[in-house]
């Protein structure tokens, strides 16, 4: 029960980077016309 | 350890930790949600969304930031802050879909994009009417996303333990925004004047909660002055067994542990995050950190194989019963014979 548990918690701390791209596409976006 | 990867200690005390905030965020949005319908019959589904949100993220972040006063306040409240930082986490969740809620609402049906609609629709910081409050929710959000990025072990790691709890202070900067926020949006009817008085119990809660941790805190700190070569620590049969009477001395607070007949004393700082070690108890043998689970030997300050953290040492005796203890420092790791209780 805990290795999936440690593989999850490891892949959600890793998602919140993916904010990081998505946060800095949504800012380049709304700079074009 | 400290230059090599420990795995997240996963637990059944931290799994019981997260069910019960899942529960409590579940319930939580549903009365919220329930009771702006009852309150407000005209609310659409998006504001009871938007509301209920936003009051579950407030009362988890006054969770939150009530932890670390009330386990200094009372230590039985110690497994509060076993996994704060998956509260803090849920926290950011819940605020940040109350902020995207927020902008698909207000900000996606114009011409302007979003984000340059939610910085620009006000700028009139002058104005209580149209002071732009939601930049001050945008800013709340942008500190706790970094929080919540950062919070996982490896982070710590790689930023050190005073970096990373630096950065984590941060959240007194968020709950500022926040204040600012919430305060002038239900000046500008945004949201229910309620929110307006649950948030000023709340700033009251947490400021009489920190003075009085602070209060406690500095009565602890009473230090013996600098020079004094042994800190009378009271009586041995004062401490409980396995556990430890903390003693300032020279500005530094020492833990002294009892464990059979044995005396030993370290300092009360643990390597991990700065953890109170003489809040802790001995199991098997090792100081227990009551934060996150490191352990010391007493008799050494050192973490048992493979880990190699290790705390500073410091000399005991034991005269007519009261332990006395050296205020000078050994370094980390240095072996000291534990004094000894007469059988």
């Amino acid at each position: 029960m805990i290795r999936p548990l440690r593989r999850l918690h490891r892949w959600a701390a890793l998602g919140f980077w993916l904010l990081v791209p998505l946060l800095a596409g949504a800012v380049a976006g709304s700079a074009a016309p | 350890m400290s230059h090599r990867y420990r795995a997240v200690g996963w637990n059944p005390q931290k799994l019981a930790y997260d069910r019960t905030i899942a529960l409590a965020v579940t319930s939580g949005l549903g009365i919220a949600a329930a009771g702006t319908a009852v309150l407000n019959p005209a609310a659409t589904l998006e504001t009871i969304l938007l509301r209920s949100t936003a009051l579950t993220a407030l009362v988890l972040l006054h969770a939150v930031l009530s932890i670390g006063p009330l386990c200094r306040l009372d230590r039985r409240l110690l497994p509060l802050l076993y996994n704060r930082r998956h509260l803090g986490v849920t926290m950011f969740l819940v605020a940040a879909a109350h902020g995207v809620l927020a902008i698909v609402q207000f900000h996606a049906g114009g011409d302007a994009h979003p984000l340059v609609s939610l910085l620009t629709t006000s700028r009139d910081w002058s104005s209580a009417e149209r002071f732009p409050f939601q930049i001050a929710g945008a800013l709340a959000l942008g500190v706790l996303v970094v929080m919540a990025a950062t919070s996982h072990d490896f982070w710590l790691r790689t930023l050190t333990a005073p970096v990373w709890k630096t950065l984590h202070m941060g959240v007194y900067v968020a709950y500022a925004a926040i204040v600012v926020h919430v305060a002038f949006g239900a000046l500008q009817s945004e949201a229910p004047p309620a929110a307006a008085w649950l948030l000023g119990v709340g700033i009251v809660w947490l400021a009489t909660l920190h003075t009085l941790a602070a209060h406690r805190e500095a009565r602890n700190d009473r230090s013996v002055p600098a020079g004094v070569s042994w800190v009378d620590a009271g009586p041995a049969a004062a401490i409980p067994d396995g556990r430890a009477r903390i003693v300032c001395a020279a500005g530094e607070r020492i833990a002294v542990f009892r464990y059979g007949t044995q005396v030993s004393a370290v300092s009360n700082v643990c390597q991990h995050q700065n953890g109170p070690l003489g809040e802790g108890k001995i199991v098997g043998g090792c100081i227990v950190c009551p934060w996150h689970g490191f352990e010391y030997r007493p008799d050494t300050g050192a973490s048992p194989p493979p880990f190699t953290e290790a705390v500073p040492t410091f000399r005991t005796r034991i005269v007519d019963g009261r332990v006395f203890v050296d205020p000078r420092p050994l370094s980390p790791g240095t072996w000291i014979e534990p004094a000894r209780l007469e059988p």
